[in-house]
């Protein structure tokens, strides 16, 4: 943590969704290069965090600011987002029936590499940048070739989205209970990848409900989402506690 | 009405096969049968979405004789790249044996133009099943060319037979009234393409009837391709009867005209006989799309599937009939049926009834339909990526349609059609690739 830029700046962020508030006054800040883990009870909120932070519609933010690298992201459309850098590993990723996988990754990177003013890439060199990262996650080639995740385990469902998150580079990955429904193996797999894409330039916010998938990726900080708000911070020990002990004394200390 | 009984009264002795006493009776019989029965009204149950009166009121003139400028570079545009086919071509109704490569087809192969056809008293007569459907009445009195294929049996055409009609921007509205007669011998395999096209905004009424009679075990694929103009009128009727074993696979694909009307009316008269069909219908504007499908099985052993997809934009509208009947006796039928709509605007609307009626008790039949928009989850799945607004629901659109096209046999044609609809999905976004790294 030797540059202490911020990446990311959560303001007293509240949250409604269909009209009920789900996040209470929310402050987190990220830096460059920084694994945040976010850990909390069911109905906590922590999917909201990763849906108000990609764009996704119907999160309407009632107070506080986002701001990614001093920007305001509540000006940015989901994919003006995802050009500036942030990333959302889903923790249900759709299936979507007719659209090629590789396809589809390759519109979003060459959106991304216009917007960014770098040159497009053609199939070729496409091929060659897939051929490189689909060995992270040890995806079958095959699955490139199908439609986006039709038909794919919820294991291959998940490495899918960490290669594309290889491919995409971005400088803030949101990983939404990527660890949940996976197997032992399985999460190896997903964690090596995650680890091979750490980096000083990147940054990562990983929301769980397992301490399990820290013991693979080890996060700088651990975060407790309770009510809407972060209750608590700590290191990676926190985690173990809460694996030992739940919530409720977190709860109760924070009340 | 009063129209087209005065232009018959016209025309009744220049129409092909007018000196023929046998083709004669045939279209006063059925002029006969048009003006007793009247165009069907929206309290007709198979036209209740669909109204023909606008018909009624506009008089379109029956093409004669023309004299157009076309050559053979002015087709270009509507052939299919890379795809070698027997080709007939048809201007405002008219065969045109100047643009036209059916000589030196291989044995056992007969394609023929159908005026000369009528003419010729040689000729085996004509399939003629006209039924309770006034359209295909109006058809016979008419018909003033089309195309007369025959294979033998075991003959297997390997080049597709193309069928072009074009219809071209003429002063003042008329109609054209193709028919197409196909028979097939037992163990022979055709492939057929009708390409109903336009050279500029023609103001045309096509009426058109496809016959076909697949024979014993013989193999057709067909296809019933219409890109007519805006503002244009498409109504066509396609019978299929299908001997023993045989398989008759058709592709439907409305793109074009003001109003369009499609009926397949299919026979599966014996045993091991299968049918398939697959359609694609897109509706803009104010554009009324109409297929209407009905399956007789009347024979045990027999298959059906049928599988439409409609993509409505605008003030579009689009309706799907199919209906499936298992008559009494027809044990072991596996009939499927499916429509899904995709509705992409508010004003759009999809009226879908698929219909099984079934009098026979060993029979495997599933049927559904679906009206929707788009994927929301899936949307933000794409743009969450960085893939733009515009470009995602038009992936996601092309996405829906390419499920019917990537059906189709014959490459060039599928390709052809995939990049057509790519350019119907987004006016700004590129999809020159959208297949390369498939």
């Amino acid at each position: 943590m030797e540059n202490r830029q911020p990446m990311l700046e959560i303001n007293n962020l509240h949250v409604t969704v269909d009209g009920k508030e789900i996040l209470k006054g929310l402050d987190l800040i990220v830096n460059k290069g920084e694994i945040h883990a976010i850990m909390g009870p069911n109905g906590s909120g922590k999917s909201t965090l990763a849906y108000v932070l990609s764009g996704k519609e119907g999160y309407e933010v009632t107070a506080g600011n986002l701001l990614f690298e001093g920007k305001d992201l509540l000006e940015f459309s989901p994919e003006e987002r995802a050009r500036e850098g942030i990333f959302l590993a889903f923790q249900y990723p759709v299936e979507i029936p007719g659209v090629n996988n590789a396809y589809m990754l390759k519109a979003a990177l060459n959106a991304q590499r216009k917007h960014r003013g770098l040159e497009e890439l053609d199939a070729m060199e496409f091929m060659a940048l897939v051929k490189e990262k689909v060995k992270l996650v040890q995806l079958k080639d095959d699955l490139l070739q199908r439609s986006v995740n039709e038909g794919f385990s919820g294991g291959e469902k998940k490495r899918n989205e960490i290669f594309q998150m290889a491919v995409l580079e971005p400088k803030l990955a949101i990983l939404d209970e990527t660890d949940s429904g996976l197997d032992i193996d399985a999460l190896k797999i997903v964690a090596e990848g995650v680890n091979a894409l750490r980096s000083p330039e990147r940054s990562m916010i990983m929301i769980t409900h397992y301490q399990r998938l820290l013991n693979y990726i080890e996060p700088d900080f651990v975060h407790v989402l309770a009510d809407g708000r972060i209750i608590k911070s700590g290191g990676k020990d926190l985690a173990l506690e809460l694996e030992k002990r739940g919530y409720d004394w977190v709860r109760e200390e924070a009340a | 009405m009063e129209n087209w009984l005065q232009q018959f009264a016209e025309h009744r002795e220049r129409l092909p096969g007018a000196q023929q006493p046998q083709i004669r009776a045939l279209r006063e019989e059925s002029i006969q049968r048009v003006a007793d029965a009247g165009l069907p009204t929206l309290r007709d149950e198979d036209w209740r979405y669909t109204s023909l009166q606008p018909l009624g009121r506009r008089e379109f003139k029956l093409s004669e004789a023309v004299s157009p400028s076309l050559e053979a570079a002015d087709l270009e545009a509507f052939r299919f790249p890379e795809l070698d086919t027997w080709q007939m071509v048809f201007v405002d109704g008219q065969f045109m044996p100047g643009l036209s490569k059916i000589e030196d087809l291989p044995d056992g192969v007969i394609v023929h133009d159908l005026a000369s056809w009528l003419v010729d008293e040689n000729r085996e007569a004509l399939m003629l099943r006209n039924e309770a459907n006034v359209l295909a009445s109006l058809n016979t009195a008419f018909m003033v060319d089309g195309a007369v294929i025959r294979t033998r049996e075991n003959v297997i055409v390997e080049k597709p037979l193309h069928l072009i009609f074009i219809t071209t921007a003429r002063e003042g509205s008329f109609m054209v009234v193709p028919r197409i007669d196909l028979r097939t011998g037992a163990n022979s395999e055709i492939r057929v393409v009708e390409n109903f096209v336009a050279m500029g905004a023609a103001q045309s009424l096509t009426n058109t009837l496809t016959n076909i009679v697949a024979g014993e075990n013989s193999r057709i694929e067909y296809y019933h391709l219409q890109e007519e103009s805006k503002e244009a009128w498409h109504l066509a009727n396609i019978f299929v009867d299908q001997k023993q074993d045989s398989r008759v696979i058709g592709h439907s694909v409305s793109l074009g005209a003001a109003l369009a009307r499609v009926d397949f009316h299919i026979n599966l008269d014996a045993a091991g006989g299968e049918n398939i069909l697959n359609g694609l219908y897109m509706g803009k504007d104010r554009q009324h799309t109409d297929h209407h499908i009905l399956i007789e099985h009347l024979s045990p052993h027999t298959r059906s599937e049928q599988r439409f997809k409609g993509i409505m934009d605008g003030a579009s509208r689009g309706v799907f009939n199919g209906k499936v009947v298992v008559h009494e006796g027809a044990q072991k039928i596996e009939a499927v049926q499916s429509n899904r709509n995709l509705l992409l605007s508010d004003q759009a609307e999809v009226d879908t009834k698929p219909e099984l009626e079934i009098y026979a008790d060993d029979v495997k039949c599933a049927h559904g339909a679906t009206v929707g928009q788009l994927n929301e989850d899936e949307l933000f799945y794409l743009r969450s990526r960085g893939i733009g607004e515009e470009k995602a629901r038009a992936l996601l659109t092309w996405a829906f349609a390419d499920d019917v096209i990537s059906r189709m046999a014959l490459d060039p044609i599928r390709q052809t059609l995939e990049k057509k609809l790519a350019g119907e999905f987004s006016r700004t976004e590129q999809f020159d690739d959208i297949r390369d790294l498939v």
